[in-house]
C-alpha cells in the first residue's frame, strides 16, 4: 500500500514485482501486431493473424519455461 | 488493400519519416491503415516500457546511475567524447531505443533531468526490453516502408503469389 501511495507514473517503476510474468502478454501482442502489419496483404487480416501469433509466442515461452524448469529439476534438484 | 499513391517519394525520405514518427513512412506511401496500426503499436510499446520501469530505463551512454557524466579513472575527460564507441557499446540497448526517434530523445532528456533513481533487477530489465523492442520493431517498419516505396510492383507481385 505504501508503494502505491508513493508511486509516480513514468518516474518510479510500476509496482508490478509480483506480476512480472504477465508482462509477456503486451510485449508478445506488440511484436505480433507489428510483424503481421508488415506481412499481411490485407489490413483486415491483421487482427486474426496477430492474435494467433500472440498465442503461439506465449505458448512457446511457456514451453521453453517448462523445459528449462525440467532441466533444472533433473540436473540440480533431483540429483 | 491500400494502394501506395505517393510511391514516387525517395526511400531515404520514407525511412527518415518513419524514424521521426513511427508509421509515418507507411502513411507517406499511402498505406494509412498500416501506418496507424504499426505506429500506435510501436509508440504504445515504448511508452509502456517507460511506465513499467520508469523513465530511467533510458540508460544514456556517458552518464552513470546518478546522471553524472562518466570520466575515466586517470582521465578527467568525459568518456562519451574520449571513447564514444566503447561507451555506447557499454549500453547497447540505447542503440535500439534510439530507433524510436524523437520520442526517445525526449525520454532521454527527461531521464537525464529527473532525480528519480533507476529501478532495479527484473522491472528495470523488462522496461528496457519493452523500449528496445519498440525501437527494433520500428526498424522493421522503416525498412518495409522504404522497400514498399521503391518496389511497389514487386510487393504487389509477391503478394499475388502468396495469396
Amino acid at each position: 500500500m505504501i508503494d502505491l501511495l508513493a508511486y509516480v507514473p513514468f518516474v518510479h517503476p510500476a509496482p508490478l514485482w509480483d506480476y512480472w510474468y504477465l508482462l509477456i502478454i503486451p510485449l508478445a501482442t506488440a511484436v505480433s501486431v507489428v510483424y503481421k502489419t508488415i506481412k499481411c496483404r490485407y489490413v483486415r487480416q491483421i487482427p486474426k493473424e496477430a492474435a494467433i501469433l500472440t498465442l503461439w509466442i506465449i505458448a512457446a515461452m511457456i514451453g521453453v519455461a517448462l523445459g528449462v524448469w525440467l532441466v533444472y529439476m533433473i540436473f540440480v534438484q533431483w540429483t | 488493400m491500400n494502394r501506395p499513391d505517393n510511391a514516387h517519394l525517395p526511400a531515404p525520405l520514407i525511412a527518415l519519416a518513419g524514424w521521426l514518427l513511427p508509421g509515418l513512412g507507411y502513411f507517406l506511401i499511402g498505406e494509412k491503415k498500416r501506418a496507424y496500426i504499426a505506429g500506435i503499436a510501436i509508440i504504445l510499446t515504448f511508452v509502456l516500457g517507460l511506465l513499467i520501469g520508469g523513465v530511467r530505463v533510458i540508460d544514456v551512454p556517458g552518464f552513470d546511475h546518478n546522471n553524472q557524466k562518466r570520466t575515466g579513472p586517470r582521465d578527467t575527460r568525459w568518456r562519451l567524447s574520449a571513447e564514444p564507441i566503447a561507451e555506447v557499446m557499454n549500453k547497447p540497448w540505447y542503440i535500439a531505443q534510439s530507433l524510436v526517434g524523437p520520442l526517445n530523445i525526449g525520454a532521454t532528456a527527461w531521464s537525464l533531468s529527473t532525480d528519480a533513481r533507476q529501478s532495479t533487477a527484473r522491472i528495470f530489465d523488462i522496461g528496457t526490453l519493452y523500449t528496445a523492442v519498440a525501437g527494433m520493431l520500428n526498424l522493421l517498419v522503416i525498412i518495409d516502408a522504404a522497400y514498399r516505396a521503391t518496389h511497389p510492383r514487386a510487393i504487389s507481385a509477391a503478394e499475388e503469389v502468396s495469396a
